[in-house]
């Protein structure tokens, strides 16, 4: 199967892969699976005054799959998390280009960023709980 | 609940064109069996001179009727064939356990630094590990199906969303291995 240019430019140079420490208290930890292939990813992001200021991710899947988190984080950078957990894979699939049987891998960059959202937010209720 | 309104039109019911009861206890002999003898009904030679459109139709239903052998045949994907009659097909936002996510990930991580470093003991190590899970999930089925009540069948869905992420590790442990063959 041929895939895009912008595929394989974010596939070839990935950008953002790595980790932050999912235990310190301004990050959120996502990770996901995706049934229908048995791949899975983490993405995580660093929150500085509601806004995502970091964010990175490890995925080990096809090649859409990588482009689609390594696009994701590019995105959610600057923005809040609503904002974040707002993002569809469908403007993944149209960016990158994606035919149908790819759709599974954005979706994967979707249900990342938003259980990373949730991830960050559950921990600073926590917090908040205590306090 | 009605579990035959869940099969998409698609895909018919893989059991009832083979003319098999759905049960994942069935035999490989058996299966074959009826295989070969529906394919008989549906062989070419036994249509030449028929209407094109009858010939075609035969040929569509020999590609079906295949399509339902290769699954029926797999014990995973009969096995998944019966927990779409039971309406429990596995979906594309399954949840799972963070834990064993955490612990497919890690597991990949090593793989892909060993496949990388060209580490084939390593390679081979890991895939061992995850055969011995592969063999414990697939024994563990029958059990459950022979069971069938709604607990044993909601376990049997876990094990088998379970065993994909297997089956796609040990996938990229053969892949890994061909390259340094
Ligand atoms: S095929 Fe598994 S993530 Fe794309």
């Amino acid at each position: 199967m041929a895939y895009s240019d912008k595929v394989i430019d974010h596939y070839e140079n990935p950008r953002n892969v790595g980790s932050l420490g999912k235990d310190e208290d301004d990050v959120g930890t996502g990770l996901v699976g995706a049934p229908a292939c048995g791949d899975v990813m983490k993405l995580q992001i660093r929150v500085k005054d509601g806004v995502i200021s970091d964010a990175k991710f490890k995925t080990f899947g096809c090649g859409s799959a990588i482009a689609s988190s390594s696009l994701a984080t590019e995105m959610i950078k600057g923005m809040t998390l609503d904002q974040a957990a707002s993002i569809r894979n469908t403007e993944i699939v149209q960016e990158l280009n994606l035919p149908p049987v790819k759709i599974h891998c954005s979706v994967l960059a979707e249900d990342a960023i938003k259980a990373a959202v949730d991830d960050y937010k559950k921990k600073q209720a926590a917090r908040d709980a205590q306090a | 609940m009605q579990p035959e309104t869940m099969i998409p039109a698609s895909a018919p019911d893989p059991f009832a064109m083979l003319g098999l009861p759905p049960r994942f206890d069935l035999d490989t002999a058996s299966i074959e069996a009826r295989f070969r003898e529906r394919s008989r009904e549906l062989h070419p030679d036994r249509f030449i001179g028929a209407p094109a459109a009858e010939r075609a139709q035969a040929m569509v239903r020999a590609r079906a009727l295949n399509d339902a052998y290769q699954v029926v045949r797999r014990p995973q994907r009969r096995a998944e064939a019966l927990l779409v009659r039971a309406g429990l097909a596995i979906g594309d936002h399954e949840r799972l356990d963070p834990a064993f996510l955490n612990e497919i990930l890690e597991l990949r991580e090593e793989l892909a630094e060993a496949r990388v470093a060209a580490r084939t003991d390593d390679v081979t190590r890991l895939q061992a590990t995850m055969q011995v899970r592969q063999r414990t999930i697939e024994h563990g089925l029958a059990p459950l199906f022979a069971a069938g009540d709604p607990a044993s069948l909601a376990h049997a869905k876990r094990d088998l969303i379970t065993l994909r992420y297997v089956m796609r590790y040990l996938e990229e442990c053969g892949a890994a291995l061909d390259e340094h063959e």
